[in-house]
């Protein structure tokens, strides 16, 4: 095999990279903005919102209205030569439909009583925090007495 | 006795398939009555060439299985139980973690590989690894039982064939075209390829292109998000190609003035040979079997820096002194690989085998 000095000419090049004032920092590919999967954080009324529109669209009509028309005669006839095929399948979308709407009610209700409870928690926890740090004050002053 | 060898899918094209199907041909060869069962066979594969795993025989305990593992498939926990001598073909598992956040199917399918590649550590006789990473890597789980390298036998006299003339004549116009052949899946790492193109497109050659043949099936959102990283750079002329024919494929490696593999995971990576049969030069990322494959050869780059992956293209393209030395050492070293020579090292193991029974 034909001798190669790698390594001189990997310093040639990183030497060149130098002088040329080559930059390898270029965007990461694990940049959020480039799209991908991202968990906001978390925000009760956003998830309100989010909820009220799942709720507002969960059912699909197979049956939607059409004009009167020339065409919209055309497209009735052509809709009810599918719609023995397509209405039981619209039909299983508006069950799962709903029953993923009645889990995400119920997951709202579960996240907001928790933030009900946390908020007690962190009023109590206050409360304790306060009442411990007279308690150490009364502590100290009677140390200091004896 | 019989040699037979188990497969989950038997399909067109891709490099266990053809490793199987090589394996059956030699062993054809040499007189063995040989036969290939796969669970599943693809219509395009050559009718013959396999059976379905239901119509497949009660073996002796003379005949050998040999199992083709790189996946997980419930088959790696069924040839323990199966008579006569076992060998696995190891040809090695994508880790799980490079599917994360693309594919779950196929985290899973590596995750339950490795469980059967651990459930069979004690329960195979002889394991032949198409290389000496899948060696040590098997040593590492606890294999103790005798392994061989032997590397995937590639019939290379299929890459005699004619070339797609119109892909030829589309790209013939003194451009350089930079080419990487693979999959597009996350462990072969294309956004650094990306990456180092574009360096290079920018600071040494503004008209050059990037060619990443492979399909994206199955790997849509990373496919997605390298061609949203694609549009971010603002870098021109990087062409997926998708799933395209054979012949296409012989195309770009016959245009390709250089061939950029950054894979950070690969039990042998064949695209390494085929560059080098097509007398293109190679610039890799030193990861996993990648070094072994080139056997001190094309030129292996220790680090991830996209900038010193720009010069090393600039230089195997522009430097015809450097580029015809690094073409002749693939060349030499591609003689290693030859359908006689790894069918040889075959026969070596079979004979192993035989003269244990």
């Amino acid at each position: 095999m034909t001798k190669i000095n790698i390594e001189e000419i990997m310093e040639e090049i990183r030497q060149e990279i130098r002088d040329k004032g080559i930059s390898g920092d270029l965007l990461d590919f694990s940049d959020p903005s480039l799209g991908g999967f991202t968990v906001p954080l978390f925000n009760p009324q956003e998830m309100l919102m989010d909820l009220q529109a799942v709720h507002g669209n969960y059912y699909v009509d197979p049956v939607r209205p059409l004009g009167d028309g020339l065409k919209g005669k055309i497209k009735k006839a052509l809709r009810k030569s599918v719609l023995f095929y397509i209405k039981p399948m619209v039909e299983d979308q508006n069950l799962y439909n709903i029953n993923v709407l009645d889990t995400l009610k119920q997951m709202y209700a579960y996240v907001c009583a928790q933030e009900t409870y946390k908020k007690r928690m962190d009023r109590m926890l206050e409360r304790i925090l306060k009442e411990n740090e007279e308690l150490r004050e009364q502590i100290e002053q009677l140390k200091k007495q004896q | 006795m019989r040699i037979v060898q188990i497969v989950p899918n038997i399909s067109y094209g891709d490099g266990v398939s053809n490793d199987c199907i090589a394996i059956k041909r030699a062993l054809s060869e040499r007189g063995y009555d040989t036969q290939i069962y796969a669970e599943s066979i693809s219509p395009k594969v050559e009718s013959g060439t396999a059976v379905l795993l239901d119509k497949m025989p009660q073996f002796h305990d003379e005949d050998i299985v040999i199992l083709h593992l790189a996946s997980g498939h419930h088959l790696n926990f069924d040839i323990d139980k199966m008579n006569g001598k076992k060998i696995i073909r190891y040809h090695n598992i994508t880790p799980p973690h490079f599917f994360a956040g693309y594919d779950r199917n196929s985290q899973y399918a590596c995750s339950f590989g490795y469980e059967g590649l651990r459930y069979l550590a004690d329960k195979v006789d002889y394991v032949i690894a198409v290389s000496e990473y899948n060696k040590q890597g098997l040593r590492r789980m606890g294999y103790t039982c005798d392994i061989d390298v032997m590397p995937i036998l590639i019939p290379f006299d299929d890459y005699k064939q004619k070339p797609d003339e119109k892909t030829i004549q589309e790209y013939s116009d003194g451009k350089t075209n930079v080419v990487f052949t693979g999959r597009i899946v996350p462990n072969k790492k294309q956004e650094d390829v990306i990456r180092a193109f574009h360096l290079y497109k920018k600071h040494y050659d503004p008209v050059a292109r990037l060619f990443l043949v492979g399909s994206y099936k199955g790997m849509e959102r990373y496919y997605e998000r390298l061609q949203g990283y694609v549009q971010k750079l603002g870098v021109q002329d990087v062409c997926f190609t998708g799933h395209i024919p054979f012949d296409q494929i012989l195309a770009y490696y016959t245009l390709a003035d250089v061939f950029v593999c950054m894979s950070e995971h690969e039990g042998f990576c064949i695209p390494l040979l085929e560059a080098m049969h097509f007398r293109t030069p190679i610039l890799a990322y030193d990861s996993s079997a990648i070094g072994g494959t080139l056997g001190g050869t094309g030129v292996l780059l220790p680090e991830k820096d996209p900038a010193l992956a720009a010069g090393w293209m600039n230089r195997l393209v522009r430097d015809e002194a450097l580029r015809k030395d690094v073409i002749e050492n693939q060349n030499r070293h591609l003689e290693n690989f030859t359908y006689k020579a790894i069918k040889g090292k075959l026969y070596e193991c079979m004979d192993k085998v035989l003269g244990e029974n």
